[in-house]
């Protein structure tokens, strides 16, 4: 049931966003009975409304609005006006992401310690540790009902994951399984098994994956304390002559301005949107947007090392049966400067359907080498490259003044230059892709160049120093105390593992912080 | 001639498996305990017996008959059978025509591809099709569940790899 609050109720929590961060959040605050006012830019799509079609589902969808591609990468030649493939409806990308559910390696926290300093690179260490995080993670694995944690079976693998299983282990590596998924293995949280039927990236039509959309949302709502408002676009953010933030003003479904008293503003756009907003909400006291005294709003995008390996056997191997992301093989995740770069990079099996090969195996391309690939589609095996990319300062997403949206807004421009260690550990990855492919009899292997990019991490990273970026321990930003930013632009580095899971942890102990500060009258 | 992988399994464990000290009757409290680990310790011909079993246990079937198998003595039947279901143990090119060939969905001569042994049709990435050599995809299915999760219940993997099959 939607609790209708008042637009001048400026004892409510505004979160900006619901998808995996800003989703968990408004449950977890709505469970603890505190008020609650999700704005989501997009629709809300069920699993009775997603299409099994994925040019269909993509244009329902996903997040289309006017951005721009820019800097050396690939992408920006390939798909200048997508730089990254996220959704804009309630669930946010939770409705679109494969459900890989890994925790950060103990290392990884703590990326410049262990790394060293890396030239070029803006490598920091997060002001928390594994030891820390452990319950939070236990909990939202609980929340998310991931495989292989508390007593969660595995998915059973598809064939797509019995070729990367035997090509690996033919090879010598040894730590491959189906996964940890947020997806049922077995009926949990009042949600069915997974059905094998595919399509998870186009939402999952069992609803067996979890996602926001029909896990935390509708249960937040059941509360009374959450109020959903669709199809309605933050324009910018307001505070007081204190610097304290007031209210959020926005676009409501018919394009009409509206604005939400608040008492605390929550920001969980995804890592485009997030620092969009801070930059489009300059004022003359924060000239150069909201937080942002560190200049550090919008640096360090991040989007993991990405990259794919499609072969083709000779037999068939009916990739696109069973779950999207069937498998991982860990063993190339550990952090060994020996291979030639640091930190580490996932294997995890991956499928498109041949409507989305066509269109990402080779962008552009042409001739009887590229029709012949399309032609080998059903013999094809595929896995995709997950690593941790360098922070870079200079890979940063700001604003156009010049190419406003619908709603008169500047738009995003998102910069990006691999740096020398992403691109070898793409290399690398792409030659062991490879051997393991062909370790399981493959005849023809075609290294892919990276998709636009569903792990949008970084741009208001975390800190302990005000001066190093936008946000403290706790995700509040270090200028502005009732202000937060609760997504995966907080993160200060990307580690090698899929983000999902880790924005869902730190939501949930936000949520708990946001809650005792609140109690003890500190916000 | 071309050896199906339990085919291998077998020839591989016939010498390696020690032999159980005696059979245990049904048992339902033990099917719903047992876990993974205790699941993929089994040989091959344990652990369908004991899929069948559990399957009949699921859907609320009489038990198929054949006792279950004792646990084994110790853990190198479960490192055996492991090695031998990838195909660690075989060269390259044999490993990938079968790893190519089975799952894939060609359907065996006489087996319609997506159905099991009970006719009802699969989840599409476990084919249950029974191949030409007598390999139970479903089988399979559920040790892939088993394997990295040695404290979930057997039970429920059989549930995973089955999805609302049963």
């Amino acid at each position: 049931m939607a609790a209708p609050f008042s637009k001048t109720d400026d004892s409510v929590v505004v979160i900006i966003g619901t998808g995996a961060g800003g989703g968990t959040l408004a449950n977890e605050l709505a469970q603890k009975g505190i008020s609650v006012v999700a704005l989501e830019a997009g629709g809300r799509y069920l699993p009775e409304d997603y299409v099994n079609d994925e040019w269909a589902s993509f244009a329902q969808l996903a997040w289309l609005d006017t951005r721009r591609s820019d800097g050396s990468f690939r992408l920006a030649r390939d798909f200048a006006g997508l730089p990254s493939w996220i959704v804009k409806a309630v669930g946010g990308t939770t409705t679109h992401w494969a459900g890989a559910s890994l925790r950060f390696q103990d290392h990884e926290w703590k990326a410049l310690t262990n790394y060293g300093r890396v030239e070029g690179a803006s490598l920091l260490d997060w002001p928390l540790d594994a030891a820390e995080m452990d319950p939070w993670y236990t909990l939202a694995e609980a929340k998310m009902g991931v495989t292989r944690t508390n007593g969660q079976p595995g998915l059973p693998g598809n064939t797509n994951f019995l070729v990367l299983e035997k090509g690996a282990k033919a090879v010598g590596y040894k730590e491959v399984h189906t996964g940890r998924m947020a997806i049922n293995s077995i009926e949990y949280g009042g949600r069915q098994a997974c059905q094998q039927t595919g399509f998870c990236f186009q939402g999952c039509k069992w609803g067996a994956k979890w996602s926001t959309a029909y896990t935390e949302i509708p249960l937040g709502e059941e509360t009374g304390n959450l109020e959903v408002r669709e199809r309605c676009h933050a324009a910018r953010i307001e505070h007081d002559d204190k610097g304290r933030v007031t209210g959020v003003v926005y676009f409501d479904a018919s394009g009409v301005e509206q604005r939400q008293a608040a008492r605390i503003v929550c920001v969980a756009g995804n890592t485009i949107e997030s620092p969009r907003l801070l930059l489009n909400s300059a004022s003359s006291m924060f000239p150069d947007g909201l937080a942002n005294s560190s200049g550090q709003v919008g640096r360090n995008y991040m989007r993991h090392v990405t990259g794919s390996v499609y072969s083709i056997f000779e037999r068939p191997v009916r990739m696109w049966r069973g779950t999207t992301m069937a498998g991982i093989m860990q063993d190339e995740a550990r952090h060994d400067p020996s291979r030639g770069f640091v930190g580490g990079y996932e294997l995890e099996t991956l499928s498109l359907g041949l409507p989305f090969m066509a269109a990402f195996l080779d962008p552009g391309a042409w001739g009887r080498e590229f029709t012949s690939a399309i032609d080998g589609y059903e013999n094809m095996a595929g896995m995709w490259i997950v690593g941790e990319d360098m922070p870079q300062e200079t890979n940063r997403v700001t604003v156009d003044t010049a190419v406003v949206d619908q709603f008169g807004l500047p738009t995003p421009v998102v910069h990006y230059d691999d740096h020398p260690n992403d691109v070898a550990m793409r290399d690398h990855a792409y030659e062991r892709g490879i051997a393991i492919h062909r370790a399981a009899g493959a005849v023809r292997s075609l290294p892919t160049p990276p998709y636009p990019s569903t792990h949008n991490i970084g741009t208001n990273r975390m800190s302990d120093n005000p001066r190093d970026g936008v946000v403290n321990r706790w995700g509040q930003t270090h200028d502005i105390p009732n202000l937060f930013v609760s997504d995966g632009s907080q993160f200060t580095t990307g580690a090698a593992e899929n983000p999902t899971l880790t924005i869902v942890a730190l939501a949930i102990r936000q949520a708990d912080h946001i809650a005792r500060e609140m109690g003890a009258g500190n916000l | 001639m071309k050896l199906s992988l339990p085919a291998l399994a077998f020839a591989g464990l016939t010498a390696a498996a020690p032999v159980p000290a005696q059979e245990a009757p049904p048992d339902a409290a033990r099917l719903e305990a047992m876990t993974c680990r205790e699941f993929l310790a089994l040989d091959a011909a344990g652990q369908a017996t004991v899929k069948a079993a559990m399957q009949a246990h699921a859907s609320g079937e009489p038990p198929p008959g054949a006792p279950l198998p004792a646990p084994p003595a110790g853990g190198a039947a479960s490192a055996r059978v492991v090695e031998d279901r990838t195909g660690a143990a075989e060269g390259p090119d044999t490993a990938a025509t079968e790893m190519a060939a089975a799952p894939g969905g060609a359907a065996a001569p006489g087996v319609a591809g997506g159905q099991n042994e009970s006719g009802k049709v699969a989840p599409g990435g476990t084919e249950a099709s029974v191949t030409d050599e007598g390999g139970d995809l479903r089988l399979l299915a559920m040790r892939t569940s088993c394997e990295g999760g040695p404290d979930a219940l057997a039970l429920n993997a059989l549930r995973a790899a089955f999805g609302n099959s049963l």
